[in-house]
């Protein structure tokens, strides 16, 4: 079976971006941003079910994750730089007035792209992500920052990925989950968590002007709500919607999570 | 706290996920349940000896909690061991590297310690 998924690449910032991308480019753009330490293939359930109800849907790898490389080859630790970058990429694509919807730490980069280009963005889902993530401690990324301070590494993240997902997800979810958290570089993955928890952008949530939707598993406790209620609270006009039983990725534990995002983006005046 | 520590051991030299994760690991393993502990001397794979008596060598690394944090862990409905790890309600205390790269082994262990609570054969009363 041929999948209507399509691949490509692009040059940003210095990053040889990959990315995906489903529809046709004359509907509405949604773009989807992927967790930390992984790559677009997060999304692939979603993308051709967003394309069959008429919106073009792209899924990157970030730079330095997946297909994507990184400029220099130096790991971007920063969400507003992950930001910028996605933000010239889908300049140079000129898509006009993208959704952009991201989970974890593409979340906070949703966000991250609300609070500073919301006036040329139709509207941001933010799943498990918030204005400020300061969930982990220092000491323990820094430590992942070499081989040595992580053994085990695909263990522990085949480990993380169960721990974190619900339990409402779909099992043959759940187990592609664990499966593509073994994967990746371990230092990627902690440049990202350092990005993570460095994240605030709690003074520029007031300037918010797009519809925000901040999505939540009840059973994700990387994230307490605390810092989700805060993000609700102070983006004017953010709707919160809490997801029973599900966990850190519900993009992918769930199987109708496209439906979320299509009736956010119905509900909106066009 | 209640554990069948024979059944224990058993059950875990008959678990290949145990076995197979735990065949690179030469040390000793102590679970404590407030003030109640059990020692697992582990070695290619094998448990080789289960005892309350404590070693006189340590442990290599430790997985500490109240009932509390251990039922949270053991729950029946999926093992919540990092989740009571991340929120404090157990702690790691030894070689924690040690204990990071024999997390799968450790998973193992708990997913036979919650079978065995969920038979009777683990109890663990909160204080009240």
């Amino acid at each position: 079976m041929i999948e209507q998924i399509t691949g490509r690449y692009l040059t940003v910032r210095g990053h040889r971006i990959y990315l995906e991308t489903a529809g046709e480019t004359t509907g509405q753009p949604i773009l989807f941003i992927h967790t930390a330490g992984q790559h677009g293939i997060q999304w692939r359930f979603v993308l051709p079910k967003i394309a069959a109800k008429g919106y073009f849907a792209i899924a990157p790898d970030l730079p330095g994750h997946g297909k994507s490389l990184v400029k220099d080859f130096k790991p971007l630790d920063s969400v507003h730089d992950f930001a910028e970058t996605l933000w010239e990429m889908m300049d140079l694509m000129e898509l006009k007035r993208p959704v952009v919807v991201g989970c974890s730490i593409g979340g906070d980069i949703a966000l991250d792209l609300a609070a500073h280009h919301s006036v040329d963005l139709r509207a941001v889902i933010s799943c498990e992500g918030a204005l400020r993530t300061p969930t982990l401690p220092l000491q323990l990324i820094n430590q992942g920052l070499e081989d040595s301070g992580v053994p085990s590494f695909g263990d522990q993240g085949f480990l993380s990925g169960l721990s974190l997902c619900g339990t409402n997800a779909d099992a043959e979810r759940v187990k592609e989950i664990t499966f593509t958290r073994r994967s990746g570089d371990p230092k990627i993955y902690h440049t990202d968590l350092k990005a993570w928890i460095t994240h605030d952008i709690r003074s520029q949530a007031k300037h918010i002007a797009c519809p925000v939707l901040i999505v939540w598993g009840n059973e994700d406790y990387i994230l307490p709500y605390e810092f989700v209620e805060e993000a609700a609270n102070s983006i004017p006009g953010a709707r919160l919607l809490v997801l029973e039983g599900f966990g850190h990725y519900p993009g992918t534990e769930w199987p109708k999570f496209n439906e979320i995002v299509e009736e956010f983006i119905s509900s909106l005046k066009l | 706290m209640t554990l069948a520590i024979k059944e224990l051991k058993k059950r875990l030299n008959s678990n290949e996920y145990f076995s197979s994760s735990s065949r690179f690991f030469d040390g000793i393993i102590l679970l404590e349940i407030d003030s109640w502990a059990v020692w697992l001397k582990i070695f290619m794979g094998r448990v080789i000896v289960a005892t309350e008596e404590p070693f006189p060598f340590g442990y290599t690394f430790a997985l500490k909690g109240s009932a509390e944090g251990w039922l949270m862990a053991l729950d029946s409905k999926k093992n919540r061991l990092r989740e009571a790890l991340y929120k404090r309600m157990l702690r790691v205390e030894g070689n924690t590297l040690e204990y990071n790269r024999m997390g799968k082994a450790v998973h193992g262990l708990t997913e036979v310690l919650r079978e065995m609570l969920c038979q009777g054969l683990v109890t663990i009363e909160e204080k009240k």
